[in-house]
């Protein structure tokens, strides 16, 4: 009808012929196309569908008609996931294998050859997860990412927690000299004395730190002591400490314990702890401990110096036990 | 004239073939038009917009110029000018389904599934059918992982046999990284056109993506037997003659693609 600018039923203008219209298409450089592709909010969306879109189907080739979520949630554990998509004999023997390396990992934690295991138990649980990433009917990029991104995500949830429990409870530590009674190459576990879980007092082996000083000795000569040791706490803040002829008194009461090598023990020693402090009779430094002028000065360990409590032996498995 | 394009003639016989006659647009937008698709079916998307924008300098009511427009910024990777320039079209055309779904395409690419789903489904409200809403349908399946692409591929198979569209779902595959679904559809293409040879220069990038080199040769062979100094095979041939190690293939092969 005439005077009508738009089509009754569909809407659309019937003004084009007489309208002034740019035909001619915005376009985009050759330079912002290239740069599109690494757009941050392109890839925000991609990123945005990979976290939230893409996981419920996660399910992918060998996997299909299997619930995405608990699959999801099962990628936390080696092996679940397979078996919890039927096939189990991948999934059993990637969780054993894992269980497998974890123990042994354990077992030689703190050398080379535990760290090697340890590896290897998590290049397992990464395979557990490549195998479902793998199954997943996209593209190159989108699985690697994905893959990154669950293993990104594995860690955080499960191995970063788990890491930072263990070594609440026990790190490992290499011995690097021979200090009796222990031997260059030992591991020894120690929990630190931060964590709480065993609170220093007389009696334990414990991990210290020397304070950094120079000692002047017999013959003009100076040693510089410093670094870790590990000793026995012989009393705590405020105790007097006599160690006399290899006998201990704490307060001017006779005490049993003894530091770690006797044989390497000051000779004499009359030493008082103040408040936040321990007496180590140092047995473990590695000099004569006899030809140090002040060797009292030496034993009184401040509490922060006190890094952990040595409680078990693990290398070598011969010696392996209790640390007393 | 296109202002009357959209009447509703009450006589259908003689005076609807003339309303008919009076709709086509005029023999130089007609050839414009078909230059454009021309350039299309040879993969010459840049030359192909240039014929559509000249089809509606002298015709801004062609819709198939507008969409043709939009598709081809989108075949050029320029996908946010795709989506700026389908939704100017649509003001002028508003609720136009192919338009709208060129939108979505547009879109889709864009990365923004969501609104793409929704401008979708909106096309798909709009009556009638068409191939290329089965195509964009398809393709945002494929973007957001779902299943049932395949069916919406097909279904613009059924509705249109022109080779272009297998061809097209293949470069839908072949942009979002379904090498192995790509190299089917460029396949059916193939077989609808042998003696086009942009199809069989699609079905060549798509086995070279999958690692088949000695069919991506033979396949650009064909292309180049049908189209001598067709610069992008040439070149690609030569790639696969003087292909060494690449740790990225390494990698594809490591993950290996379905």
């Amino acid at each position: 009808m005439p005077g009508v600018d738009a089509c009754g039923r569909c809407g659309a203008s019937l003004q084009m012929a007489t309208a002034t219209l740019n035909v001619h298409p915005p376009r985009a450089g050759k330079w912002v196309k290239r740069l599109r592709k690494w757009d941050l909010w392109r890839h925000s969306f991609r990123l945005w569908h990979a976290l939230t879109g893409n996981v419920p189907r996660l399910g992918g080739t060998y996997y299909a008609n299997v619930p995405e979520r608990p699959l999801l949630l099962r990628l936390a554990v080696p092996g679940w996931a397979q078996i919890y998509c039927e096939r189990t004999l991948l999934g059993w023997f990637l969780l054993g294998l894992y269980a497998l390396l974890l123990a042994f990992a354990t077992l030689f934690i703190g050398t080379q050859f535990g760290s090697v295991l340890l590896g290897l138990a998590l290049a397992c649980h990464a395979a557990s997860i490549v195998d479902i990433v793998n199954a997943v009917d996209d593209g190159l990029v989108r699985r690697v990412s994905l893959f990154v991104g669950f293993l990104f995500g594995v860690a955080m949830i499960v191995y970063l927690p788990a890491g930072w429990l263990a070594t609440r409870f026990a790190v490992p530590r290499v011995i690097a000299v021979d200090s009796p009674p222990f031997r260059a190459g030992d591991v020894v576990l120690y929990a630190p004395a931060t964590a709480g879980f065993m609170s220093p007092h007389a009696g334990q082996v414990v991990l210290y730190r020397l304070p950094n000083l120079f000692t002047a000795a017999r013959n003009h000569t100076r040693y510089f002591l410093a670094g870790e040791r590990i000793d026995r706490i012989l009393a705590g803040p405020g105790q007097r400490v006599v160690w006399r002829k290899g006998k201990l008194e704490v307060d001017g009461e006779p005490s049993a314990l003894a530091p770690l090598d006797l044989a390497h023990c000051p000779a004499d020693v009359d030493v008082t702890a103040a408040a936040g402090e321990f007496v180590i009779l140092p047995s473990t430094l590695g000099v004569d401990i006899n030809a140090i002028a002040d060797a009292g000065q030496i034993s009184r360990i401040p509490a922060q110096d006190i890094l952990g409590t040595v409680y078990w032996q693990h290398q070598p498995l011969s010696r392996l036990g209790r640390v007393r | 004239m296109a202002r009357f394009d959209k009447l509703e003639l009450e006589s259908q016989s003689p005076a609807g073939s003339r309303a008919v006659q009076v709709a086509r647009p005029a023999a130089d937008d007609v050839d414009w038009i078909a230059q454009a698709d021309a350039e299309r079916r040879c993969g010459q998307y840049e030359n192909s917009l240039r014929h559509y924008s000249r089809a509606l300098e002298l015709d801004k009511s062609l819709v198939i110029a507008w969409l043709g427009q939009a598709q081809s910024l989108v075949f050029l990777d320029e996908f946010v000018e795709a989506e700026l320039w389908s939704r100017k079209a649509l003001e002028s055309f508003p609720n136009n389904s192919e338009l709208l779904a060129a939108r979505a395409q547009a879109l889709c690419r864009t990365g923004d599934l969501k609104q793409a789903l929704a401008v979708c489904d909106g096309s798909f409200k709009q009556p009638g059918q068409s191939a290329y809403r089965w195509i964009v349908r398809g393709e945002l399946l494929v973007a957001s992982r779902q299943d049932f692409d395949r069916h919406c591929f097909d279904k613009a198979r059924l509705l249109d046999s022109d080779w272009l569209v297998p061809l097209e779902a293949a470069l839908v595959y072949l942009h979002h990284g379904f090498y192995s679904r790509a190299v089917e559809r460029a396949r059916q293409a193939v077989e609808a056109a042998p003696d086009r040879h942009y199809a069989w220069y699609v079905q060549a990038v798509c086995e070279i993506e999958l690692g088949l080199d000695t069919r991506a040769h033979s396949s650009l062979q064909r292309c180049l037997e049908l189209s001598p100094g067709h610069v992008e095979a040439e070149r690609r041939m030569t790639d696969i003659r003087h292909r060494g190690f690449s740790p990225f293939r390494v990698l594809r092969r490591f993950f290996g693609r379905r």
